[in-house]
């Protein structure tokens, strides 16, 4: 992965660090760092869109499941036994 | 309403759930229900995303709640109730038997996902990336999504259910699943470069 002059270890080493700039746990040296990084390489940046549209994705489709017909009654009738036996 | 507050680090988080566990332990465990209406649905959706048959999810549910009454007297309020019922829900998970179907418990490297020198990334950003989430999001995507979540090996699964479904921060999920934030974030990272190429594999076979 090299572009505009960046060498191939510079795009691995932020390759590394790509999630942690995504949920902004990067210090501030280190964020500014992979910001200007990936201001000037094209390859680096669509790396980055990718994987952020895949966090965002991820997020979006968790949506409730719709729960079985009997499920809370079977919870109230284990949770009654095994309060009993207590 | 009175709520417990619990020193974490430097943060002091409050605990919506500290009256109503007292009051459990207290003797009153009639009140028991009150934390199984609450929080069954959430359960539900973490043992779907988990185990993806409904069967499975309903399984791991009964067997968290009913191991959370057993052992709610030892709950020390060194964390949220909500976080706790988690580590118990995560811990029958892993308890659990792998299903055939299943990954096989693998480790992802990040070499697998790193791209080479000679194998550049496209220079722009593909479409999928770029469409508003919204026009993007369909029931076949999303139910794509659940099946490469499924296909990852349970340790990546939990981390990223747990980071990205669930809501947890890093420090929390670490908690949960009683391993160090550094690891937490590298299954994170590797977890998620694994569904970004399901994700790529996805959008390429469509065009």
């Amino acid at each position: 992965m090299t572009h505009n002059g960046h060498d191939h270890h510079k795009c691995m080493a932020l390759f590394e660090k790509m999630s942690e700039y995504i949920d902004h746990e990067l210090d501030d040296d280190a964020r500014a760092q992979v910001e200007a990084h990936i201001r000037d390489c094209c390859h680096c940046h669509t790396c980055y869109e990718t994987l952020q549209r895949t966090v965002d994705l991820c997020r979006s489709s968790a949506e409730d499941y719709p729960l079985p017909d009997t499920f809370a009654e079977k919870l109230r009738e284990l949770i009654e036994s095994a309060d009993q036996g207590v | 309403m009175i709520r417990q507050e619990i020193m974490s680090g430097k943060k002091t988080i409050r605990d919506e759930d500290f009256e109503l566990v007292q009051a459990i332990n207290s003797g009153r465990t009639e009140l028991f229900q009150q934390l199984v209406e609450k929080y069954q649905q959430k359960l539900y959706n973490f043992g779907m995303r988990m185990c993806g048959e409904p069967r499975d999810a309903e399984d791991l549910v009964q067997e968290t709640f009913l191991n959370v009454f057993r052992y709610l007297k030892g709950f020390r309020y060194e964390t949220r109730f909500k976080n706790w019922m988690y580590r118990v829900a995560t811990t029958t998970c892993l308890k659990a038997k792998r299903k055939p179907k299943h990954a096989p418990d693998r480790e992802l490297s990040l070499e697998e996902f790193m791209p080479g020198e000679g194998d550049l990334p496209p220079d722009q950003a593909p479409g999928w990336a770029k469409k508003p989430l919204d026009q993007l999001l369909n029931q076949e995507l999303a139910g794509h999504i659940r099946k490469a979540i499924i296909e990852l090996p349970k340790n990546y699964r939990m981390v990223v259910v747990l980071r990205d479904q669930e809501g947890f921060s890093t420090e929390e999920t670490a908690q949960i699943l009683d391993i160090s934030v550094a690891n937490t974030k590298v299954r994170l990272h590797r977890a998620r470069l694994f569904l970004r190429e399901k994700l790529k594999g996805y959008f390429d076979h469509d065009a």
